[in-house]
């Protein structure tokens, strides 16, 4: 029998608050265990939620990027359950009433168009984070986690394939970017993703078995999760077998997915509404608030940059694939540079640069402004393009300005004619024989010429000059 | 009417993490389904379309800025603490998957 | 002989205290050593901090010499609940799980009344973690009534009642749920006043239902509970559902003429099976108000009786959340023999919390289950919809609703522990004002023949406040008796 994967994901993000959301607490990643933590984080006695806005402001802006509805009522929920690495044992989140509904993300996959279904998104708290690795067989908690801003993110069954997650998760994750609401950082925990995974006959309309796919590092690793769950759920179907509603975690080193618990307790996280948190009523005026400072997403920019700059479709797709290239290459373009020579010079000289230092655009030691400045120079034939790629290096290793370096180690093109015809009429003395040659008709010997000028300007001359100059004083 | 059973009450005990003896259980599932009965009065009110309260604050929309302050220093954080190593909370070794609702 | 200060109100030792007419450290030290006289008797005080009291006191003194602005409350002896964080001492809950719990941080109540120079004597008793209505549920210690010591303190705010009515604080802070601070009050022949919702910051306080959750003042006059109203009142960013309305200064609402003022008397509060003695005084105290020239209004609250049942299953629901986080992972008393994580939870809590905290917490998650969320959660939130508007329906015949407190006056110990449906019933009368968010006190009318006060029960639209304490400040002055201490100490 031929089957199809039905496949739905659950992805918790990270929003990228300066503070938690329930309380003031620094949210930064690195900092030592415990160390960013309050009577909130720590669910003490006494302790209170007041809600962060700026998380209700970069999850609406979210929910509008996924062309979701946007909940006009809505409130916080306890959702009840005992875990070590849950603070008050309850997770202030939201149930029945999530803030952004019934939207919809397209995506590419190669090259074909897409439409993933957004069920909901999310408000939720984030939990602490168990270590294992304790001496005298202990777990150790760290609670700095506990508390940090988490939109989850939930799709309907609508993906058919591994190779669809993985195009759903690049594009979600290329749009939170561009929204720069989240590093989404897989490894660093960031981004989460989960996968429920079922098969079914092709063509058949109910769902399969479910299983759900955890602790994956990274989109690649959820591709191949999901390859794996799903060939193994069709081997089992076809050797007569069901498929157990469970969760699976994945094992990256052996490739496999392995049951993590058998029986799927019924869990009853008996929700009901965070009487601490007032209710949330969002407006019309506050929704256009935040749509008008929504910034241009990924495919509308693209369209804009072929039409406007006259970029190819490949050039607009790499330039726009994040939020950050997008503005740098257009940053240097408005500081006056042409829009086709900015896209090669950022996309290869640039991206060369960025890549050996394993450097983001964002942290790139070139500003946008300097690097039009170099087009520039290059334009006003101070210097030519050879030179231009060594003082982009040097520009790189120092942030200097072009015009600095040019001008601190010499590099201008020489353009003086007076300065060039001296040089010229010296070398064609030193070389009579040569000159001799090409007046009797031996045409090649000219390029032979321009070498030596170059060789005794050090490349400086300006090729233009140089060749009317020469011609001049060999022809008369 | 609805009642419930020493079963039903070991449940929610354990829901909620409680151990009970069976003199305990006992008693809990007596009073309770005293309750329950004394309960019965709710069904008699007529709540066709009407709300529910749910908070005890007539506001909405109470936030704070998105704006850092100190969080508790090193010492108060495990003043309390039963266990720790002075960086983490130590708790007896997780179990993966262990059901702990 | 001269009073002494134990015995003057807040109002007489805070300008006494801002006239220099007295130190607030003789002051202090006078309601320590009346502590020290009769608090073995009454076991109102579970921490006595007379070191840190004297020292605030001297550093109110100097201020006073200094010619500096002094508090409020200057030199105002104050007992706090066992509920009320304080990073002085030990915030227990009157539980073995918080028995050496030490808080990080002072609830906003705590630190208004500090600022208002207020003196903290210590910390007094309750049930646990607010838990019963007669402070026999603490693990701590057994507090009595100081009117009569073979009878309970009344509930949750046992301790506060009886430190206040004993004379070992001029004022005390405490928490009220359902009943938790006007039938102490009542039972113990004080003030216990519970302000509209909000209007006092609950950060700091362990809650028990948030949504039903008030923080509020006992005193031993209107007066006093109007001074104190002052300083605790007002928003609290760190509290979202504290209100922000503009607070009054409500001392000025004392004296108001309450001629044509509307006392509106629920039929089904009088109908119910009130003792004797008790009715009798209730009856006498609306005949005060009549012969006042306020007119007595007879209304229907046809909530009576199912707030109750809806009072239950929200409170209990709510706590069996809110009070999850007392585990003993992260602070509390772990379980010495657990071995794993789930023994942890289960050996900590069935070890740490008491009988009547179990009971609750089991009985709220039951409602939250399955559909019992909708057949009784969300039922009784609806009917919590219900008894609002019936408030607000009688609120429009009349501007004061009034009824006993309680039913009885204190019943003796022992009499009710065993009997959860009789105790849930002492909060027959009070738990519609935490269901519908408006004030209500509870203020002496009366003692019965075996000498035990009885409390009226007066309420108010919410966020007025002023009409009460004007309607409670007049009763005060004209009730035609003093309550005076108990003559047992």
């Amino acid at each position: 029998m031929q089957y199809e994967a039905v496949i739905g994901m659950e992805v918790h993000v990270e929003i990228n608050c300066h503070s938690k959301v329930f309380c003031s607490c620094p949210s930064a990643f690195d900092a030592a265990p415990n160390s960013q933590v309050c009577p909130g984080c720590l669910g003490m006695p006494g302790a209170l939620p007041v809600l962060n806005r700026k998380m209700v402001d970069k999850s609406i802006a979210v929910g509008l990027a996924l062309n979701c509805q946007i909940a006009r009522s809505t409130r916080m929920d306890r959702k009840n359950y005992f875990y070590p690495d849950l603070a008050r044992n309850y997770q202030i989140s939201q149930d029945d009433q999530p803030l952004c509904y019934a939207g919809y993300i397209d995506v590419d996959v190669e090259g074909r168009k897409k439409r993933i279904r957004i069920t909901r998104a999310h408000v939720e708290e984030d939990t602490a984070r168990n270590s294992h690795t304790q001496a005298g067989g202990q777990s150790g908690i760290d609670f700095n986690r506990s508390g940090l801003s988490l939109l989850e993110i939930v799709t309907e069954p609508d993906i058919r394939s591994a190779q669809e997650a993985f195009a759903y998760l690049t594009s979600l994750k290329q749009l939170l970017q561009y929204l720069d609401v989240s590093d989404c950082n897989m490894e660093e925990g960031s981004l989460r993703a989960e996968a429920n995974i079922s098969v079914r006959p092709v063509g058949a309309e109910y769902y399969g078995t479910k299983t759900e796919v955890k602790n994956v590092a990274s989109f690649s690793g959820t591709q191949k999760a999901i390859e794996y769950e799903v060939e193994r759920q069709i081997e089992v179907l076809n050797s007569g077998g069901k498929v157990v509603q469970e969760t699976r975690g994945w094992d990256a080193d052996k490739g496999i997915t392995v049951s993590q618990r058998l029986k799927e307790s019924a869990h009853e996280y008996r929700y009901f509404p965070e009487p601490d948190i007032p209710p949330i009523v969002v407006d019309e005026a506050w929704i256009e608030q935040i749509r008008k400072e929504l910034p241009e997403f990924p495919i509308a920019r693209k369209e804009r940059f072929q039409s406007q700059y006259g970029l190819s479709l490949y050039d607009a797709q790499v330039l726009t694939f994040s939020r950050a290239m997008a503005d740098f290459y257009e940053a240097i373009v408005s500081a006056g540079a042409d829009p086709k020579k900015a896209a090669n010079w950022l996309m290869v000289e640039l991206q060369a640069l960025l890549s050996d230092t394993k450097l983001d655009i964002s942290a790139s030691p070139v500003s946008p402004a300097s690097l039009a400045e170099l087009l520039a120079l290059i334009e006003t034939g101070i210097i030519n393009g050879k030179i231009a790629k060594e003082v982009l290096v040097e520009m790189f290793k120092s942030g200097a300005a072009p015009k600095k370096i040019v001008e601190e180690k010499g590099l201008g093109q020489i353009s003086d004619s007076k300065a060039l015809e001296e040089t010229i009429r010296a070398i064609i003395e030193a070389n009579p024989g040569q000159a001799a040659d090409y007046r009797a008709g031996k045409e090649k010997l000219f390029d032979y010429f321009v070498g030596q000028v170059m060789k005794a300007t050090r490349g400086k001359g300006n090729p233009q000059l140089v060749n009317e100059i020469l011609r001049r004083e060999l022809d008369s | 009417m609805e009642h419930v059973t020493e079963q039903d009450i070991d449940h929610y005990a354990s829901l909620s993490q409680f151990q009970l003896n069976d003199d305990t259980r006992k008693r809990f599932t007596k009073e309770i389904n005293q309750i329950l009965d004394f309960l019965q009065i709710l069904q008699k009110v007529d709540t066709e379309s009407i709300a529910p309260t749910r908070h005890g604050t007539d506001r909405v929309n109470v936030f704070r800025d998105d704006v850092i302050q100190d969080p508790l220093p090193h010492a108060e954080v495990f003043k309390n603490s039963p266990l720790d190593d002075g960086v983490f909370f130590l708790v007896p070794r997780i179990i993966e998957g262990e059901d702990n609702s | 002989m001269k009073t002494p200060w134990y015995e003057k109100t807040a109002k007489e030792i805070r300008d006494a205290v801002h006239q220099g007419e007295a130190s607030a450290l003789d002051i202090v030290n006078s309601f320590i050593e009346h502590a020290d006289a009769v608090d073995g008797t009454v076991g109102a005080y579970t921490q006595r901090w007379s070191e840190t009291a004297r020292t605030a006191a001297q550093r109110i003194d100097e201020k006073i010499r200094k010619g500096l602005p002094a508090g409020a409350l200057a030199g105002v002896p104050v007992a706090l609940k066992e509920s009320i964080c304080t990073s002085e001492g030990k915030t227990t809950g009157a539980s073995k799980m918080l028995a050496d719990y030490r808080s990080p941080f002072d609830a906003t109540a705590v630190t208004r009344l500090q600022q208002a120079d207020a003196v903290f004597l210590g910390k007094v008793n309750m049930d646990e973690i607010g838990l019963g209505s007669s402070t026999e549920t603490s693990a701590l210690q057994r507090t009595t009534n100081p009117w009569a010591p073979d009878r309970v303190p009344g509930g949750s705010s046992g301790g506060s009642a009886a430190a206040v009515a004993s004379g070992t604080c001029a004022l005390a802070l405490g928490t009220d749920t359902g009943s938790s601070i006007r039938q102490p009050a009542s039972f113990c022949g004080c003030i216990g006043f519970k302000p509209t919702y909000g209007r006092i910051s609950r950060l700091g306080i362990i809650g028990i239902a948030s949504s039903l959750d008030h923080v509020g003042p006992l005193a031993r006059t209107v007066e006093d509970t109007a001074l104190a109203l002052n300083v605790l009142c007002g928003e609290d960013k760190g509290d979202p559902t504290s209100s922000d309305r503009p607070v009054p200064d409500f001392t000025r609402s004392l004296g108001r003429d309450i001629r044509g003022l509307r006392i509106g008397v629920p039929k089904e509060y009088l109908a119910s099976d009130l003792d004797a003695e008790v009715r009798q005084y209730v009856e006498k105290a609306l005949d005060q108000f009549r012969n006042a020239g306020a007119e007595i209004v007879s209304i229907s609250l046809p909530c009576t009786g199912y707030d109750a049942a809806a009072y239950t299953v929200i409170s209990t629901a709510e706590m069996s959340a809110g009070l999850a986080r007392l585990d003993g992972v992260r602070y509390g008393a772990r379980h010495p023999e657990a071995k794993s994580v789930p023994d942890v939870y289960v050996m900590s809590k069935s070890a740490g919390l008491g009988t009547e905290v179990q009971r609750r917490i089991i009985l709220g998650t039951y409602f939250l289950s399955g559909k019992n969320r909708q057949d009784y959660f969300v039922k009784a939130q609806q009917v919590r919809t219900v008894v609002k508007k019936d408030f607000q329906n009688a609120f429009e015949q009349c501007d004061i609703i009034a009824g006993a407190t309680t039913a009885t006056a204190a019943f003796p110990f022992g009499s009710k522990s065993d009997n959860p449906l009789e105790m849930y019933a002492c909060d027959q009368f009070t738990v519609a004002a935490n269901l519908a968010s408006h004030p209500a006190l509870s203020i002496p009318c009366g003692k019965t023949a075996a000498g035990l006060p009885i409390g009226l029960h007066l309420q108010a639209r919410s966020y007025d406040e002023e009409t009460l304490l004007g309607a409670a400040f007049y009763y005060e002055q004209h009730r035609g008796f003093e309550m005076g201490f108990p003559s047992i100490l």
